[in-house]
């Protein structure tokens, strides 16, 4: 089946083609919402900076150059919608609060663990300073190369760096009691 | 390798090492438990956060995307104008333009080297023949010479004193000069036109950074 590329969209969108920006929306929106959740804490905040930051990327399309992937230049956005809502709602989310995942485990114990687990990761990343947590989250829920999120936040490659190595200090401190290191057998 | 690679071992998760410092992790790591534990500490947390449910129950896509679509104002259609004029068009008028000079400059000596020998000795003005000074100079004491103006008159000697003075470096200068000159003219506009093009909005990113 014919896709038609990225670059092709973007093009399209920026010559006021609204379909081809509902398809940019629809490739880019979960995404776009796992890290904005992940910077936010709350999934109604995260839906509403999601789309806000999609409206932003519209109003800005002409100015946009691919210079750098548009997905960059859509986080760039995003995570700043995120701090901007994080500034305003100073909203964090109390665990009773955390919508359910789909994907149960059956074993009621496990379920138990798991859920504990994911309790303690939560508060221990909305502990981060937002900007921290916004390298730390393009970098494990983004999938950005170092490179990537310095372009994406507009900041050095060696700031990213040293924000990501804080970040996962301070969550290997959070969680040390929970955390137990492991001797990996190396050949 | 007795140091340890704590430092490096973030980046050697992340697969963002260059080859060599790699190697030289992975050497580390084949003698250091110390290290092996670190990395196993920095693999546990790293699948702890990576761990968290992904399928969070948002809205579906088609739902999202109506949404945004619904929201979404008018906006002006105008497609920028593509860079790649600028880009590849000034540099390259700037060269065209310097070669160009270049060869009237290499003309230009081939010339007084012909005046200077005698071939040409016959065929131009008597300023040319048997001078060392510059061409411009020449041409300048010619219009000076038949000038009535006493101002062009010491104009021109003094040129002629500056251009003894300089000899041949004057040339050599003036021509560095132009290049530097274009060249700095081409960045200036350059730059110019692409802080016209990538203003800093929508990105705030000055409280990125701030922070």
């Amino acid at each position: 089946m014919f896709t038609t590329s990225e670059d092709e969209l973007v093009h399209r969108a920026q010559h006021g083609d609204r379909s081809a920006f509902a398809e940019l929306v629809r490739r880019h929106h979960a995404h776009v919402i796992g890290v904005v959740y992940r910077l936010c804490g709350d999934p109604h905040l995260a839906e509403d900076a999601a789309q806000e930051a999609f409206v932003r990327a519209w109003l800005n399309l002409n100015s946009y150059r691919p210079l750098m992937p548009w997905r960059n230049w859509l986080y760039r956005i995003a995570v700043n919608v995120a701090l901007d809502t994080l500034r305003r709602e100073r909203h964090t989310l109390a665990i009773n609060q955390v919508p359910e995942a789909r994907d149960r485990q059956p074993d009621p114990q496990a379920l138990l663990e798991q859920k504990e687990r994911e309790h303690l990761v939560r508060q221990a990343i909305l502990a981060l300073p937002p900007t921290t947590r916004a390298v730390l989250v393009l970098r494990e829920y983004g999938g950005l190369s170092y490179r990537e999120i310095a372009e994406a936040l507009d900041i050095p490659l060696g700031t990213v760096m040293s924000r990501l190595s804080t970040a996962r200090q301070r969550l290997r401190e959070h969680l040390a009691p929970w955390l137990a290191p492991q001797e990996v057998p190396y050949e | 390798m007795n140091e340890h690679v704590t430092a490096w071992l973030d980046a050697y998760q992340d697969g963002e090492l260059r080859p060599a410092e790699q190697r030289r992790v992975e050497a580390h790591l084949t003698e250091c438990s110390t290290c092996r534990e670190e990395l196993a500490a920095r693999q546990v947390l790293s699948d702890w956060i990576r761990g968290l449910p992904k399928d969070l129950p948002f809205t579906p896509t088609e739902r999202f995307t109506a949404q945004v679509m619904l929201r979404l104002p008018p906006r002006h259609t105008a497609a920028p104008q593509t860079p790649a004029a600028l880009l590849w068009g000034l540099p390259l008028g700037l060269l065209l333009i310097c070669s160009m000079l270049q060869a009237l400059w290499g003309l230009i000596a081939w010339l007084r080297f012909g005046v200077q020998s005698g071939l040409l000795a016959e065929g131009l003005p008597n300023p040319f023949v048997g001078t060392t000074q510059s061409l411009w100079v020449a041409l300048l004491t010619v219009l000076g010479g038949v000038s009535p103006s006493p101002v062009l008159q010491t104009a021109t000697q003094w040129l002629q004193q500056t251009d003894r003075w300089f000899g041949e470096w004057l040339g050599l200068l003036t021509w560095q000069a132009q290049v530097t000159l274009l060249y700095w003219v081409w960045l200036l506009l350059w730059g110019w036109h692409q802080y016209r093009i990538h203003p800093r909005h929508p990105d705030k990113t000055e409280a990125i950074k701030s922070a």
